[in-house]
């Protein structure tokens, strides 16, 4: 049929498309600030300049051995950190035009209990020498957080009916094992396995070039998923009749969409363990200017989250609690450790949820 | 009731008649009352029973009988010692928490009015927990006060928290989101104080590890001595307070016009499910959902909505949800024990699922 | 562009349609036709199973027995979204995200066409472009969408459909929680739309002064079961408004176009149901 319009007016243009470049601009700048900040500012052990920093990586062999090693160190520790920030906003992003929910986010539809439960369980009760190999533990919790999904995807939808409520308590329940687990674990091994505990909050700490390379792998699995679902998470945020209407085969695209987000959202938690926030405050910031569209939303998102996972890095590893407890004269009382990175993503993101929570009609 | 005809040679006690609860119900609804009852209290008796006889080694009734029974010193017969010190407490301690849990649970949801209130959904598990990490890691930084108060102190500090936060304390989407991101923040700050904890205390955190689990494994008579006055405040506080709890379902209003203070009522309420509540918690540890689930299968049972027969029954059926979760966890994978409290996640939280979609289905 | 079989007729029929949701029965044996090039509304009482015939008619929702043929084609047969580019269905009410601007939400229209990777060619933009001038939103269109007053929504919603380039149009109360203005502001699109593209609209409608003021043709339902059907005049009678809608009213033309005018004067005496 002829369209009978020829001679409409152009439209003008859509001032977020600009707003969105800049965004994305800034925020890749305020990314690799973060890189360079991160390398160069270590308290404690070391103090490179920016200037030794980059000599050091261009020239392995004219640096000092532990300026390399700890350069080497802190790089592969951001670089986890923009992967782990990249991979959970892009899943909140996804998992809230699918939810159509502003508040649904990886850690509230379970993927992210599902997958440290998947992992806590393995290491506690697996076979011996479990976690040896480098790629057991991902996969092991991939699954856990893929079954943790589908599981709260398909408790949501009983009775046909998207309820948030259902959504929202299965990740209560999912909590509540988990943290039930999590503890049994810890007296069952009668040590505390600092990792552990660490690792239910979630810490780039543990990053390894071989860890970092493990990651990247499954986002470079999940990002062509999540990509090519932007278009059926678009059209499912209008609701299921707009969605059918417009010829989306509805039932196919959430499970795309669904897949996409969990098998994100695990390769991140399977290797760093439960941060929690990043995918629920990443979109938030972003979508101000770049609009509901997730052809702008996911890439601001995902800069967005690895420069907050990054930032959060950097507070935990420079905001040690024993150099404060040495001020006040307690050093003696605390245990000289650095506080994992979900701690500080945590503390910045409940007071924000609360902010977003309140706002909500 | 009666027919119009009917009353004339009645009439001469009508104030009378206004006092007396027979009018407004239907007789049949008491029959059921005390059928529900009567029915879930043998339940009780049976599961406790069973209970007390089951395990390493297992015991006769009989001997069960004498052991609870007897009170002079046990002439060192395993078995006696075994329930009377062991498994008796147990029992005890589960039938009265989830007795609390229930009563607690219908107070909660009638008051705010919020069919999903619910002490663990209003974070005061997670409130209480995290003083007890305080309290194991460093005691100094905590009121020198027994644990039972602490725990009350902070789990009623987390509920009024969630409830604040969510501005809309009848809304349950939203006291829900609230409960679940208050609670993800005090458990990451319980986290932090366990990350802190130097070696030389570092043995005090099992404390905190085994209050987490949910577990009844630990219980014995000093446990019964600490919760016991709480629970003896406690229940008949809230048996007296159904009448409240009726009028509240009125709407702040109606209830007003009538005589009551709606917000004042609300906080007496909030405030004695806490008393019922969190020396349980200190105890045993945060059991989800006993509370968000008894009072509803209570409610489609005695298809009612008056507190003054809701309270004993969902705090009976909430004792047999306890009782339940901890025989099964207790003996099903004998002798690994599963604790009560991933018992009744696993068990109870699907129904509570099943059960949140029918409200929801209710609402639209 | 398809494998099937090349549109003959722009229209949607619907033969001895039954229907419902888990065991509650809505539809007994009905048929409707939406005539190529004409404006049909579907108009009855509350729960008389308006709404239920278009999502059946749109394939939202499968029929326990009957077809329903798409400008020549069983939609059961179909992909989605063949049926897509045929049929374009506007549900009542539907919710914008926040932050979604109107180009956005017209742009969703062309999902049917776009490639995997939902990049939108030329002839898309195109088509979203001429959409959104058909509604005069041209300026609006940066605008997000739950900004706008409730007809400009309204009407962003019905680009939506438009960007589809169906030759049928389905939209379920399209003049609902709009005031009067707005109402006919939204019809009367619809009726420019069907003269100016030849579109097929098949609308249910609340109000019977609309229906009779912009359709070519009625089809009344009442209690799942299609009571009459054919143009305004011959619909609308008085037996009719007493018996299916409860109403004692008067049938007079428009003194401007000669359609039939309900004057409604009192609510019928109703029959205890039998």
């Amino acid at each position: 049929m002829s369209t009978g319009g020829e001679s409409s007016p152009p439209l003008p243009a859509d001032p977020r498309v600009r707003q969105t470049r800049l965004l994305v601009v800034v925020l890749a700048v305020s990314c690799v600030v973060m890189a360079l900040v991160s390398v160069w500012w270590g308290t404690g052990q070391l103090k490179i300049s920016p200037i030794k920093a980059i000599d050091t990586l261009l020239d392995p062999e004219g640096a000092s051995r532990l300026a390399e090693v700890s350069v080497d160190n802190r790089l592969s520790r951001v670089t986890m950190a923009f992967g782990v920030g990249i991979a959970l906003a892009v899943a909140g992003a996804l998992l809230q035009t699918l939810y159509r929910n502003p508040l649904a986010s990886p850690e509230i539809t379970g993927v992210t209990q599902g997958s440290v439960v998947a992992v806590v369980c393995y290491l506690v009760w697996g076979p011996a020498g479990a976690g040896d190999a480098v790629w057991v533990l991902p996969v092991v919790g991939s699954v856990g957080g893929l079954a943790a999904g589908l599981l709260t995807w398909a408790v949501t939808r009983l009775g046909g009916k998207l309820d948030p409520l259902r959504l929202i308590l299965t990740g209560v329940l999912l909590a509540g094992v988990l943290g039930s687990i999590v503890a049994l674990a810890i007296i069952s091994a009668e040590a505390l396995d600092q990792d552990i505990v660490q690792w239910t909050v979630g810490s780039v700490g543990t990053a390894t070039w071989e860890r970092v390379g493990i990651l990247f792998v499954g986002v470079a699995i999940a990002t062509p998923i999540g990509v090519a679902a932007i278009p059926y998470a678009n059209s499912l945020g209008l609701g299921d009749d707009i969605s059918q209407g417009v010829g989306l085969n509805v039932n196919a695209a959430r499970s795309l969409v669904l897949v996409a987000a969990a098998v994100l959202t695990a390769s991140a938690v399977s290797l760093v363990g439960g941060i929690g926030f990043v995918g629920l405050i990443a979109p938030h910031l972003v979508r101000r200017y770049t609009g509901a569209d997730l052809r702008r939303l996911v890439p601001a998102a995902a800069l967005a989250g690895a420069f907050l996972v990054s930032a959060a890095d950097f507070a935990s590893r420079n905001l040690r609690p024993n150099d404060i407890a040495t001020h006040f004269g307690v050093s003696e009382e605390v245990n000289p450790i650095t506080l994992p990175t979900g701690v500080y993503m945590a503390v910045v993101g409940a007071p924000f949820f609360i902010h977003l929570l309140r706002r909500l009609p | 009731m009666t027919a119009p005809g009917t009353t004339s040679h009645r009439d001469e006690s009508p104030a009378v008649r206004l006092e007396d609860d027979g009018p407004d119900l239907e007789p049949s609804s008491w029959t059921r009352t005390a059928v529900v009852t009567g029915g879930a209290a043998l339940l009780l008796l049976a599961l406790a029973a069973y209970n007390l006889t089951q395990g390493e080694p297992d015991a006769s009734l009989s001997e069960v009988w004498r052991s609870v029974w007897s009170t002079g010193p046990t002439d060192g017969v395993i078995i006696e010692i075994l329930v009377r010190e062991v498994r008796f407490p147990r029992v005890l301690i589960a039938v009265m928490a989830g007795l609390s849990l229930g009563m607690a649970g219908v107070t909660l949801q009638d008051s705010l009015r919020n069919p999903l209130a619910d002490p663990y959904l209003l974070g005061v598990a997670q409130g209480a927990g995290f003083i007890v990490a305080l309290n194991a890691v460093y005691p100094e930084l905590t009121p020198p006060l027994p644990l039972t108060i602490l725990c009350l102190l902070g789990g009623s500090l987390a509920a009024a928290l969630v409830l604040v936060v969510s501005r809309q304390a009848q809304n349950p989407v939203r006291v829900v989101l609230s409960g679940a991101m208050v609670s993800l923040l005090l458990g990451v700050l319980s986290t932090v104080v366990v990350l802190l904890a130097p070696q030389a205390r570092a043995s005090a955190l099992f404390s905190y590890f085994r209050f987490v689990i949910g577990s009844l494994a630990a219980i014995n008579w000093d446990s019964v001595g600490t919760v016991l006055p709480w629970f003896l405040v406690g229940v008949p506080l809230t048996l007296a307070s159904a009448r409240i709890l009726n009028l509240l379902q009125l709407g702040d209003e109606a209830a007003a016009g009538l005589g009551l203070n709606p917000s004042r009522a609300r906080l007496w309420l909030i405030s004695i499910s806490m008393v019922l509540v969190t020396p349980f918690v200190a105890v045993i540890g945060p059991i989800g959902f006993v509370a968000l689930f008894a009072p509803h299968m209570s409610r489609s049972l005695l298809a009612t909505n008056d507190a003054r027969r809701l309270l004993p029954v969902s705090g009976i059926i909430g004792a047999t949800l306890l009782l339940g979760a901890d025989t099964a966890g207790r003996l099903l994978f004998f002798p690994v024990e599963t604790p009560a409290g991933l018992f009744t996640w696993i068990i109870v939280g699907p129904f509570a699922l099943v059960l949140v979609g029918r409200l929801g289905k209710r609402a639209t | 562009m398809n494998a099937l079989t090349e549109t003959v007729v722009s229209d949607l029929r619907a033969a001895a349609i039954d229907a419902g949701y888990d065991k509650r029965k809505v539809l007994h044996g009905v048929d409707c036709t939406a005539f190529e090039g004409k404006v049909t509304a579907l108009v009855g009482p509350n729960g008389s199973g308006k709404s239920t015939l278009l999502k059946v008619c749109a394939g939202l929702l499968a029929g326990d027995a009957g077809t329903v043929t798409v400008c020549g084609n069983d939609i059961t047969t179909m992909k989605t979204r063949e049926v897509a580019t045929r049929l374009a269905l506007l549900p009542q009410g539907p919710a914008t995200p926040p932050f979604m601007t109107v180009r956005d939400l017209v742009e969703q229209g062309r999902f049917a066409r776009v490639g995997p990777m939902g990049m939108l060619k030329r002839q898309d933009h195109d088509a979203v472009r001429d959409a959104i001038h058909l509604v005069n939103l041209t300026e609006f269109v940066n605008r997000d969408v739950d900004a706008l007053s409730g007809g400009e929504r309204q009407r962003a919603w019905l680009a939506l459909a438009l960007a589809q380039e169906t030759p049928v149009l389905a939209l379920d109360e399209p003049t609902t929680f709009l005031d009067i203005g707005h109402q006919w502001e939204v019809l009367e699109l619809v009726r420019r739309l069907n003269d100016q593209r030849g579109l097929t609209v098949l609308m249910v409608l609340h109000d019977l002064n609309h229906a009779a003021s912009f359709s070519d043709h009625m089809v009344v339902l009442q209690q799942g079961r299609v009571v009459a059907d054919g143009d305004p005049w011959s619909v609308l009678t008085v037996d009719l408004l007493r018996d299916v809608f409860g109403v004692e009213a008067s049938i007079v033309p428009d003194p401007r176009t000669e359609r039939p005018l309900i004057v409604p004067h009192a609510a019928a005496q109703r029959q205890v149901a039998d």
